[in-house]
Protein backbone atom coordinates (compact mmCIF):
# COMPACT_ATOMS: atom_id res chain seq x y z
CA UNK A 1 0.00 0.00 0.00
CA UNK A 2 2.61 2.51 0.98
CA UNK A 3 4.46 3.23 -2.75
CA UNK A 4 7.99 3.63 -0.26
CA UNK A 5 8.19 0.25 2.61
CA UNK A 6 11.21 1.88 4.07
CA UNK A 7 10.33 5.46 4.45
CA UNK A 8 6.49 4.37 5.83
CA UNK A 9 8.45 2.19 8.70
CA UNK A 10 10.67 4.74 9.44
CA UNK A 11 7.45 7.34 9.77
CA UNK A 12 6.09 4.79 12.41
CA UNK A 13 2.27 3.68 12.19
CA UNK A 14 0.56 6.35 10.74
CA UNK A 15 3.32 7.32 8.31
CA UNK A 16 2.38 3.90 6.66
CA UNK A 17 -1.46 4.21 6.64
CA UNK A 18 -1.66 7.79 5.38
CA UNK A 19 1.82 6.86 2.49
CA UNK A 20 0.50 8.20 -0.69
CA UNK A 21 -1.17 5.56 -2.88
CA UNK A 22 -1.88 6.17 -6.75
CA UNK A 23 -5.01 8.51 -7.15
CA UNK A 24 -5.78 7.17 -10.65
CA UNK A 25 -8.74 5.68 -9.66
CA UNK A 26 -10.35 8.51 -8.11
CA UNK A 27 -10.51 10.11 -11.97
CA UNK A 28 -12.90 6.90 -12.77
CA UNK A 29 -14.65 7.18 -9.38
CA UNK A 30 -15.81 10.23 -9.97
CA UNK A 31 -17.39 9.73 -14.04
CA UNK A 32 -18.64 6.32 -12.73
CA UNK A 33 -20.68 8.07 -9.96
CA UNK A 34 -21.86 10.73 -11.69
CA UNK A 35 -22.93 8.02 -14.48
CA UNK A 36 -24.62 6.04 -12.15
CA UNK A 37 -26.42 9.02 -10.26
CA UNK A 38 -27.45 10.37 -13.38
CA UNK A 39 -29.01 7.03 -14.14
CA UNK A 40 -30.54 7.29 -10.69
CA UNK A 41 -31.85 10.56 -11.07
CA UNK A 42 -33.06 10.97 -14.81
CA UNK A 43 -36.19 8.68 -14.64
CA UNK A 44 -37.23 10.93 -11.25
CA UNK A 45 -38.18 13.37 -13.83
CA UNK A 46 -41.78 11.01 -14.45
CA UNK A 47 -42.41 11.07 -10.72
CA UNK A 48 -42.75 14.90 -10.56
CA UNK A 49 -46.17 15.83 -10.61
CA UNK A 50 -47.25 11.98 -8.91
CA UNK A 51 -44.78 11.78 -6.18
CA UNK A 52 -42.84 14.71 -6.36
CA UNK A 53 -44.33 18.37 -6.00
CA UNK A 54 -47.63 16.93 -5.68
CA UNK A 55 -50.54 18.68 -3.10
CA UNK A 56 -52.42 15.74 -2.24
CA UNK A 57 -49.23 12.76 -1.11
CA UNK A 58 -47.53 14.86 1.38
CA UNK A 59 -45.99 13.32 4.13
CA UNK A 60 -43.76 14.66 7.19
CA UNK A 61 -42.61 11.66 9.15
CA UNK A 62 -39.23 10.92 10.55
CA UNK A 63 -37.06 11.68 9.62
CA UNK A 64 -38.34 13.56 7.47
CA UNK A 65 -40.55 16.38 8.55
CA UNK A 66 -39.62 18.79 5.51
CA UNK A 67 -43.33 19.15 4.80
CA UNK A 68 -44.07 20.96 8.21
CA UNK A 69 -42.08 23.71 7.06
CA UNK A 70 -42.31 23.80 3.03
CA UNK A 71 -44.14 21.63 0.50
CA UNK A 72 -42.86 22.06 -3.07
CA UNK A 73 -44.84 22.50 -5.99
CA UNK A 74 -44.70 21.04 -9.19
CA UNK A 75 -42.55 23.94 -11.26
CA UNK A 76 -40.77 24.24 -7.90
CA UNK A 77 -39.22 20.10 -8.00
CA UNK A 78 -38.59 20.63 -11.78
CA UNK A 79 -36.37 22.95 -10.98
CA UNK A 80 -34.73 20.85 -8.36
CA UNK A 81 -34.18 18.27 -10.61
CA UNK A 82 -32.71 20.40 -12.93
CA UNK A 83 -30.42 21.46 -10.66
CA UNK A 84 -29.44 18.14 -9.51
CA UNK A 85 -28.98 17.20 -13.19
CA UNK A 86 -26.51 19.83 -13.94
CA UNK A 87 -24.35 19.61 -11.11
CA UNK A 88 -23.86 15.98 -12.09
CA UNK A 89 -22.94 16.96 -15.59
CA UNK A 90 -20.20 19.27 -13.48
CA UNK A 91 -19.13 16.65 -11.13
CA UNK A 92 -18.79 14.00 -15.11
CA UNK A 93 -16.93 17.21 -16.25
CA UNK A 94 -14.09 17.16 -13.20
CA UNK A 95 -12.19 20.49 -12.43
CA UNK A 96 -12.21 22.76 -9.65
CA UNK A 97 -16.18 22.78 -9.54
CA UNK A 98 -16.25 19.33 -8.98
CA UNK A 99 -16.67 19.73 -4.68
CA UNK A 100 -19.28 22.20 -5.28
CA UNK A 101 -21.50 20.45 -7.77
CA UNK A 102 -21.22 17.58 -5.61
CA UNK A 103 -22.62 19.66 -2.70
CA UNK A 104 -25.41 21.21 -4.38
CA UNK A 105 -26.17 17.28 -6.26
CA UNK A 106 -26.49 16.07 -2.56
CA UNK A 107 -28.34 19.01 -1.81
CA UNK A 108 -31.01 18.63 -4.99
CA UNK A 109 -31.46 14.62 -4.64
CA UNK A 110 -32.13 15.17 -0.32
CA UNK A 111 -34.97 17.65 -1.19
CA UNK A 112 -36.35 15.44 -3.66
CA UNK A 113 -36.16 12.37 -0.99
CA UNK A 114 -37.05 14.66 1.76
CA UNK A 115 -39.95 16.16 -0.30
CA UNK A 116 -41.14 12.16 -0.72
CA UNK A 117 -40.76 11.24 2.35
CA UNK A 118 -40.97 7.97 1.49
CA UNK A 119 -39.54 4.52 0.10
CA UNK A 120 -35.66 5.91 0.58
CA UNK A 121 -33.61 3.74 -1.19
CA UNK A 122 -30.81 1.65 -0.43
CA UNK A 123 -29.23 3.15 -3.19
CA UNK A 124 -30.46 6.53 -2.47
CA UNK A 125 -28.67 5.99 0.67
CA UNK A 126 -25.22 4.58 -0.77
CA UNK A 127 -25.23 7.48 -3.36
CA UNK A 128 -24.87 9.97 -0.13
CA UNK A 129 -22.03 7.51 1.23
CA UNK A 130 -20.19 7.54 -1.91
CA UNK A 131 -20.86 11.30 -2.46
CA UNK A 132 -18.95 12.18 0.74
CA UNK A 133 -15.69 10.14 -0.34
CA UNK A 134 -15.65 12.48 -2.73
CA UNK A 135 -15.19 16.06 -0.92
CA UNK A 136 -12.58 14.01 0.60
CA UNK A 137 -10.69 12.38 -2.85
CA UNK A 138 -8.75 14.45 -5.36
CA UNK A 139 -11.30 14.72 -7.73
CA UNK A 140 -11.07 18.18 -8.40
CA UNK A 141 -7.20 17.85 -9.83
CA UNK A 142 -6.50 16.66 -13.43
CA UNK A 143 -4.12 14.14 -14.65
CA UNK A 144 -4.52 12.04 -11.37
CA UNK A 145 -2.73 9.33 -13.42
CA UNK A 146 0.58 10.86 -12.81
CA UNK A 147 -0.06 11.71 -9.04
CA UNK A 148 -0.11 9.95 -5.51
CA UNK A 149 -1.94 11.21 -2.82
CA UNK A 150 -3.91 10.90 0.96
CA UNK A 151 -5.25 7.09 1.08
CA UNK A 152 -7.97 8.86 3.86
CA UNK A 153 -10.77 8.86 0.90
CA UNK A 154 -10.16 5.15 -0.11
CA UNK A 155 -10.28 4.21 3.34
CA UNK A 156 -13.16 5.55 4.03
CA UNK A 157 -14.72 4.03 0.88
CA UNK A 158 -13.48 0.44 2.12
CA UNK A 159 -15.32 0.79 5.64
CA UNK A 160 -18.09 1.62 4.18
CA UNK A 161 -18.43 -1.05 1.27
CA UNK A 162 -17.18 -3.30 4.16
CA UNK A 163 -20.36 -2.41 5.65
CA UNK A 164 -22.25 -2.72 3.36
CA UNK A 165 -21.21 -6.19 2.18
CA UNK A 166 -20.38 -7.59 5.60
CA UNK A 167 -23.47 -6.60 7.05
CA UNK A 168 -25.55 -8.18 4.36
CA UNK A 169 -23.56 -11.31 4.69
CA UNK A 170 -23.24 -12.04 8.21
CA UNK A 171 -27.12 -11.27 8.35
CA UNK A 172 -27.51 -13.81 6.26
CA UNK A 173 -25.43 -16.27 7.90
CA UNK A 174 -27.18 -15.31 11.41
CA UNK A 175 -30.99 -15.12 10.74
CA UNK A 176 -31.36 -17.36 7.69
CA UNK A 177 -28.10 -19.68 7.21
CA UNK A 178 -30.30 -22.62 6.14
CA UNK A 179 -32.73 -20.76 3.72
CA UNK A 180 -29.10 -19.66 2.44
CA UNK A 181 -27.38 -22.91 2.44
CA UNK A 182 -29.97 -24.65 0.10
CA UNK A 183 -30.94 -21.76 -1.89
CA UNK A 184 -34.47 -21.28 -1.23
CA UNK A 185 -34.05 -17.36 0.28
CA UNK A 186 -32.86 -16.76 -3.05
CA UNK A 187 -35.31 -19.02 -5.36
CA UNK A 188 -38.06 -17.10 -3.47
CA UNK A 189 -36.85 -13.69 -4.19
CA UNK A 190 -36.32 -14.38 -8.17
CA UNK A 191 -40.09 -14.91 -8.10
CA UNK A 192 -41.05 -11.81 -5.80
CA UNK A 193 -43.66 -9.78 -7.73
CA UNK A 194 -42.38 -6.32 -8.12
CA UNK A 195 -37.81 -6.92 -7.36
CA UNK A 196 -38.04 -10.63 -9.42
CA UNK A 197 -40.49 -12.43 -12.00
CA UNK A 198 -37.68 -11.91 -14.98
CA UNK A 199 -38.31 -14.48 -17.38
CA UNK A 200 -34.79 -15.83 -16.18
CA UNK A 201 -34.89 -15.60 -13.20
CA UNK A 202 -38.39 -17.70 -13.10
CA UNK A 203 -36.95 -20.18 -14.80
CA UNK A 204 -33.45 -20.28 -12.33
CA UNK A 205 -35.86 -20.43 -8.99
CA UNK A 206 -36.69 -24.10 -9.57
CA UNK A 207 -32.98 -24.44 -10.41
CA UNK A 208 -31.73 -25.63 -7.16
CA UNK A 209 -28.54 -26.61 -8.87
CA UNK A 210 -27.76 -22.51 -9.48
CA UNK A 211 -29.76 -20.84 -6.54
CA UNK A 212 -27.75 -22.97 -3.98
CA UNK A 213 -23.90 -22.71 -5.48
CA UNK A 214 -24.92 -18.87 -6.09
CA UNK A 215 -26.18 -18.14 -3.01
CA UNK A 216 -22.55 -19.76 -1.63
CA UNK A 217 -20.82 -17.63 -4.18
CA UNK A 218 -22.73 -14.18 -2.38
CA UNK A 219 -21.98 -15.53 1.51
CA UNK A 220 -18.83 -16.13 0.62
CA UNK A 221 -18.16 -12.87 -1.10
CA UNK A 222 -19.99 -10.81 0.97
CA UNK A 223 -18.99 -12.10 4.38
CA UNK A 224 -15.43 -12.10 3.63
CA UNK A 225 -15.38 -8.72 1.91
CA UNK A 226 -14.19 -6.96 4.58
CA UNK A 227 -11.23 -8.46 4.98
CA UNK A 228 -10.28 -9.88 1.45
CA UNK A 229 -10.51 -6.37 -0.16
CA UNK A 230 -7.57 -5.03 2.29
CA UNK A 231 -4.79 -6.79 0.80
CA UNK A 232 -3.61 -6.58 -2.65
CA UNK A 233 -3.48 -10.34 -3.59
CA UNK A 234 -7.03 -10.75 -3.00
CA UNK A 235 -8.56 -7.59 -3.90
CA UNK A 236 -8.79 -7.74 -7.62
CA UNK A 237 -10.22 -10.89 -6.94
CA UNK A 238 -12.51 -10.05 -4.35
CA UNK A 239 -14.23 -7.33 -6.96
CA UNK A 240 -14.31 -9.79 -10.03
CA UNK A 241 -16.90 -11.66 -7.80
CA UNK A 242 -18.85 -8.67 -6.37
CA UNK A 243 -18.89 -7.65 -10.43
CA UNK A 244 -20.06 -11.02 -10.92
CA UNK A 245 -22.65 -10.48 -8.06
CA UNK A 246 -24.09 -7.78 -9.55
CA UNK A 247 -24.00 -8.84 -13.04
CA UNK A 248 -26.44 -11.77 -11.89
CA UNK A 249 -28.32 -9.63 -9.93
CA UNK A 250 -28.88 -7.35 -12.61
CA UNK A 251 -29.96 -9.76 -14.75
CA UNK A 252 -32.14 -11.88 -12.55
CA UNK A 253 -33.67 -8.96 -10.57
CA UNK A 254 -35.23 -5.49 -10.72
CA UNK A 255 -33.45 -3.63 -8.28
CA UNK A 256 -33.07 -0.52 -10.47
CA UNK A 257 -29.84 1.26 -10.48
CA UNK A 258 -28.58 -0.40 -6.67
CA UNK A 259 -25.96 -2.88 -8.82
CA UNK A 260 -24.57 0.32 -11.47
CA UNK A 261 -24.24 2.18 -8.03
CA UNK A 262 -22.03 -0.25 -6.28
CA UNK A 263 -20.19 -1.07 -8.89
CA UNK A 264 -19.30 2.70 -9.75
CA UNK A 265 -17.11 2.70 -6.53
CA UNK A 266 -15.05 -0.33 -7.57
CA UNK A 267 -12.36 1.83 -9.25
CA UNK A 268 -11.73 3.49 -6.38
CA UNK A 269 -12.07 0.06 -4.05
CA UNK A 270 -9.01 -1.25 -6.24
CA UNK A 271 -6.07 -1.50 -4.64
CA UNK A 272 -4.12 1.35 -6.59
CA UNK A 273 -1.25 -0.43 -7.63
CA UNK A 274 -3.19 -3.06 -9.19
CA UNK A 275 -5.27 -0.57 -11.01
CA UNK A 276 -1.77 1.07 -11.79
CA UNK A 277 -0.43 -1.47 -13.65
CA UNK A 278 -3.50 -2.47 -14.94
CA UNK A 279 -3.51 1.16 -16.56
CA UNK A 280 0.44 1.22 -17.86
CA UNK A 281 -0.49 -2.09 -19.20
CA UNK A 282 -3.67 -0.97 -21.32
CA UNK A 283 -1.47 2.65 -22.04
CA UNK A 284 0.98 0.21 -23.41
CA UNK A 285 -1.11 -2.16 -25.25
CA UNK A 286 -2.66 1.40 -26.97
CA UNK A 287 1.03 2.91 -27.85
CA UNK A 288 1.63 0.13 -29.56
CA UNK A 289 -1.68 -0.53 -31.72
CA UNK A 290 -1.35 3.48 -33.22
CA UNK A 291 2.52 3.24 -33.52
CA UNK A 292 3.53 0.63 -35.82
CA UNK A 293 7.11 1.45 -35.82
CA UNK A 294 7.63 0.91 -31.98
CA UNK A 295 5.44 -2.30 -32.87
CA UNK A 296 8.16 -3.56 -35.74
CA UNK A 297 11.10 -2.74 -33.17
CA UNK A 298 9.60 -4.58 -30.49
CA UNK A 299 9.39 -7.30 -32.85
CA UNK A 300 12.66 -7.02 -33.85
CA UNK A 301 14.40 -6.86 -30.58
CA UNK A 302 12.76 -10.12 -29.84
CA UNK A 303 14.21 -11.60 -32.83
CA UNK A 304 17.55 -10.87 -31.66
CA UNK A 305 16.67 -12.23 -28.11
CA UNK A 306 15.33 -15.54 -29.54
CA UNK A 307 18.73 -15.07 -31.96
CA UNK A 308 21.04 -14.83 -28.82
CA UNK A 309 19.79 -18.51 -27.64
CA UNK A 310 18.39 -19.89 -24.42
CA UNK A 311 21.53 -18.83 -22.35
CA UNK A 312 20.87 -14.63 -22.99
CA UNK A 313 20.02 -12.85 -19.42
CA UNK A 314 16.54 -12.57 -18.38
CA UNK A 315 14.86 -9.74 -19.93
CA UNK A 316 14.37 -7.03 -16.76
CA UNK A 317 11.75 -4.91 -18.63
CA UNK A 318 14.40 -2.32 -19.76
CA UNK A 319 13.98 -2.43 -23.71
CA UNK A 320 12.61 0.79 -24.74
CA UNK A 321 11.61 2.15 -28.13
CA UNK B 1 6.36 -9.44 -18.02
CA UNK B 2 7.72 -6.02 -17.07
CA UNK B 3 6.42 -3.14 -19.12
CA UNK B 4 8.22 -2.57 -22.69
CA UNK B 5 7.17 1.20 -22.17
CA UNK B 6 8.46 4.25 -20.31
CA UNK B 7 5.94 4.98 -17.31
CA UNK B 8 5.46 8.45 -18.37
CA UNK B 9 4.79 9.24 -14.43
CA UNK B 10 8.09 7.42 -13.49
CA UNK B 11 9.70 10.49 -15.39
CA UNK B 12 8.33 12.58 -13.64
CA UNK B 13 11.24 13.73 -10.47
CA UNK B 14 9.97 14.21 -7.96
CA UNK B 15 6.73 12.21 -7.81
CA UNK B 16 3.82 14.66 -7.31
CA UNK B 17 2.93 12.62 -4.18
CA UNK B 18 1.09 14.38 -1.66
CA UNK B 19 -0.66 13.02 1.40
CA UNK B 20 -2.63 14.22 4.69
CA UNK B 21 -0.42 16.77 6.37
CA UNK B 22 1.18 15.13 9.83
CA UNK B 23 -1.08 17.23 12.18
CA UNK B 24 -4.44 15.79 10.60
CA UNK B 25 -3.69 12.23 10.64
CA UNK B 26 -4.99 11.32 14.11
CA UNK B 27 -7.91 13.36 13.83
CA UNK B 28 -8.66 11.63 10.65
CA UNK B 29 -7.80 8.30 12.07
CA UNK B 30 -10.29 8.99 14.80
CA UNK B 31 -12.86 9.91 12.60
CA UNK B 32 -12.72 6.80 10.53
CA UNK B 33 -13.14 4.70 13.92
CA UNK B 34 -15.65 6.18 14.86
CA UNK B 35 -17.41 5.76 11.52
CA UNK B 36 -16.23 2.12 12.03
CA UNK B 37 -18.07 2.07 15.60
CA UNK B 38 -21.44 3.72 13.68
CA UNK B 39 -21.59 1.35 10.94
CA UNK B 40 -21.28 -1.30 13.66
CA UNK B 41 -24.12 -0.70 15.89
CA UNK B 42 -25.90 -0.44 12.66
CA UNK B 43 -24.93 -3.88 11.80
CA UNK B 44 -26.22 -4.92 15.55
CA UNK B 45 -29.04 -3.80 15.41
CA UNK B 46 -30.24 -3.86 11.35
CA UNK B 47 -32.87 -6.29 11.90
CA UNK B 48 -34.37 -4.65 15.14
CA UNK B 49 -37.70 -4.29 14.25
CA UNK B 50 -38.95 -2.09 17.81
CA UNK B 51 -40.21 -4.97 19.21
CA UNK B 52 -36.84 -6.67 20.75
CA UNK B 53 -36.18 -6.19 24.35
CA UNK B 54 -32.49 -6.00 23.94
CA UNK B 55 -33.04 -2.69 21.95
CA UNK B 56 -31.43 0.34 24.07
CA UNK B 57 -33.50 3.18 25.13
CA UNK B 58 -31.73 5.26 22.87
CA UNK B 59 -32.85 3.88 20.03
CA UNK B 60 -36.47 3.67 21.11
CA UNK B 61 -36.46 6.93 21.20
CA UNK B 62 -33.99 7.80 17.72
CA UNK B 63 -35.59 4.73 15.87
CA UNK B 64 -33.44 6.54 12.57
CA UNK B 65 -30.54 7.15 14.45
CA UNK B 66 -29.07 3.76 12.12
CA UNK B 67 -31.07 3.83 9.22
CA UNK B 68 -28.16 5.58 6.70
CA UNK B 69 -26.05 2.47 7.57
CA UNK B 70 -28.22 -0.25 7.91
CA UNK B 71 -28.29 -2.68 5.09
CA UNK B 72 -30.71 -6.18 5.08
CA UNK B 73 -31.43 -6.15 1.51
CA UNK B 74 -33.12 -9.67 0.68
CA UNK B 75 -31.62 -11.37 3.68
CA UNK B 76 -35.08 -13.34 4.99
CA UNK B 77 -36.72 -15.97 3.36
CA UNK B 78 -40.26 -14.34 2.31
CA UNK B 79 -42.44 -17.19 0.54
CA UNK B 80 -45.77 -14.17 0.29
CA UNK B 81 -46.73 -11.67 -2.04
CA UNK B 82 -48.51 -8.78 -0.29
CA UNK B 83 -50.69 -6.66 -2.73
CA UNK B 84 -52.79 -3.43 -2.11
CA UNK B 85 -56.02 -3.27 -4.11
CA UNK B 86 -58.64 -0.47 -3.77
CA UNK B 87 -62.32 0.08 -4.18
CA UNK B 88 -64.76 2.67 -4.61
CA UNK B 89 -67.89 3.18 -3.54
CA UNK B 90 -70.27 4.16 -5.88
CA UNK B 91 -74.59 3.86 -5.85
CA UNK B 92 -74.22 1.67 -2.94
CA UNK B 93 -71.84 -1.00 -4.62
CA UNK B 94 -68.35 -1.27 -4.67
CA UNK B 95 -66.75 -1.30 -7.87
CA UNK B 96 -62.66 -2.37 -8.12
CA UNK B 97 -60.26 0.74 -9.51
CA UNK B 98 -56.85 0.32 -10.80
CA UNK B 99 -54.92 2.40 -8.41
CA UNK B 100 -51.91 2.19 -10.08
CA UNK B 101 -53.69 4.41 -12.97
CA UNK B 102 -54.25 6.84 -10.52
CA UNK B 103 -50.79 6.79 -8.92
CA UNK B 104 -48.84 6.19 -11.92
CA UNK B 105 -45.25 6.20 -11.32
CA UNK B 106 -43.56 2.95 -9.26
CA UNK B 107 -40.23 2.46 -7.67
CA UNK B 108 -38.47 -1.02 -8.83
CA UNK B 109 -40.00 -1.99 -5.43
CA UNK B 110 -43.43 -1.66 -6.81
CA UNK B 111 -45.84 1.02 -6.21
CA UNK B 112 -44.97 3.51 -3.47
CA UNK B 113 -48.09 2.43 -1.50
CA UNK B 114 -47.01 -1.34 -1.65
CA UNK B 115 -44.42 -1.28 0.68
CA UNK B 116 -45.51 -2.98 4.32
CA UNK B 117 -44.03 0.74 6.01
CA UNK B 118 -46.79 2.28 4.12
CA UNK B 119 -49.27 -0.17 4.77
CA UNK B 120 -48.70 -0.40 8.58
CA UNK B 121 -48.94 3.35 9.05
CA UNK B 122 -52.71 4.76 9.42
CA UNK B 123 -51.49 8.30 8.28
CA UNK B 124 -50.03 7.03 5.62
CA UNK B 125 -52.88 5.13 4.32
CA UNK B 126 -55.28 7.91 5.18
CA UNK B 127 -53.47 10.44 2.89
CA UNK B 128 -53.71 7.60 0.00
CA UNK B 129 -57.41 7.30 0.77
CA UNK B 130 -57.78 10.88 0.30
CA UNK B 131 -55.50 11.44 -2.43
CA UNK B 132 -57.66 8.70 -4.02
CA UNK B 133 -60.76 10.04 -3.43
CA UNK B 134 -59.50 13.35 -4.95
CA UNK B 135 -57.65 12.06 -7.83
CA UNK B 136 -60.94 9.19 -9.17
CA UNK B 137 -63.35 10.82 -11.64
CA UNK B 138 -66.14 11.04 -10.79
CA UNK B 139 -65.32 11.80 -7.32
CA UNK B 140 -66.65 8.40 -5.03
CA UNK B 141 -68.59 8.22 -2.54
CA UNK B 142 -66.00 6.03 -0.41
CA UNK B 143 -62.52 4.58 -0.89
CA UNK B 144 -61.47 1.41 0.92
CA UNK B 145 -58.51 -0.40 0.86
CA UNK B 146 -57.65 -4.34 0.33
CA UNK B 147 -54.45 -6.35 1.67
CA UNK B 148 -54.21 -9.62 -0.02
CA UNK B 149 -52.08 -12.17 0.58
CA UNK B 150 -50.67 -15.36 -0.87
CA UNK B 151 -48.15 -18.25 -1.59
CA UNK B 152 -45.47 -17.52 -4.11
CA UNK B 153 -44.86 -20.20 -6.60
CA UNK B 154 -41.62 -20.90 -7.73
CA UNK B 155 -41.14 -21.30 -11.71
CA UNK B 156 -43.93 -19.50 -12.67
CA UNK B 157 -44.64 -16.07 -14.22
CA UNK B 158 -48.29 -15.80 -13.28
CA UNK B 159 -47.81 -16.30 -10.08
CA UNK B 160 -51.79 -17.19 -9.02
CA UNK B 161 -53.46 -16.28 -6.02
CA UNK B 162 -54.20 -19.96 -4.80
CA UNK B 163 -55.29 -19.61 -1.36
CA UNK B 164 -55.26 -15.37 -1.17
CA UNK B 165 -56.77 -14.12 2.40
CA UNK B 166 -57.69 -10.76 1.51
CA UNK B 167 -58.94 -8.17 4.35
CA UNK B 168 -60.07 -4.74 4.32
CA UNK B 169 -57.06 -2.50 5.56
CA UNK B 170 -58.96 1.30 5.65
CA UNK B 171 -62.23 2.50 4.59
CA UNK B 172 -62.48 5.89 3.85
CA UNK B 173 -65.49 8.33 3.64
CA UNK B 174 -64.49 10.86 1.09
CA UNK B 175 -66.53 13.38 2.60
CA UNK B 176 -63.79 12.92 5.71
CA UNK B 177 -60.92 15.26 5.74
CA UNK B 178 -57.34 14.33 6.64
CA UNK B 179 -55.30 16.76 7.41
CA UNK B 180 -51.65 17.07 5.56
CA UNK B 181 -48.62 18.99 6.32
CA UNK B 182 -49.06 22.68 6.09
CA UNK B 183 -45.86 23.32 5.37
CA UNK B 184 -45.45 26.79 2.89
CA UNK B 185 -45.98 25.88 -0.60
CA UNK B 186 -43.28 27.18 -2.78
Amino acid sequence: MARDPERARAEGFLGGLFAPQWAGGWAWYRICFALAALLTLLPRWAGIGDVYGVEDMVFSQRPFELADTVVFTESTMQLIWGGGVAALVFVLLGGALTKPAVAVYLACSWLMLANEALNIKAYDRLLFWMALALFFAPVSERELHRKWRSPAARWYLILVFAALYGSTGWLKVFEEWQGWLSGEVLAYHLVHQFFGLKPLGVWVSTQAWITAPASWVTLGFECLFPLLVCFRRTNPWVLLAGLSMHLGILVLMNVGPFSYVAVAAYPALLHPEVARSWRQKLADAWYIATHPEVAELLEEAERLRGAAGPASPPDRGGSRP
Amino acid sequence: MASPLPDPAEDREPRDARTTPPWARVPVLLALLALLAYEATAYRYALYDGRREDVPGWLLRNPYALWPATWQMFTLLDKRHNQIDAQVLREGEWVDIDLEAHFPFRWESGPRYARSSFRQSATRMRTLAQATCRRVDPRPQAVRFLHTRWGKTLGSAEQPREGARTKTILEWDCDDTFRLPRGERI
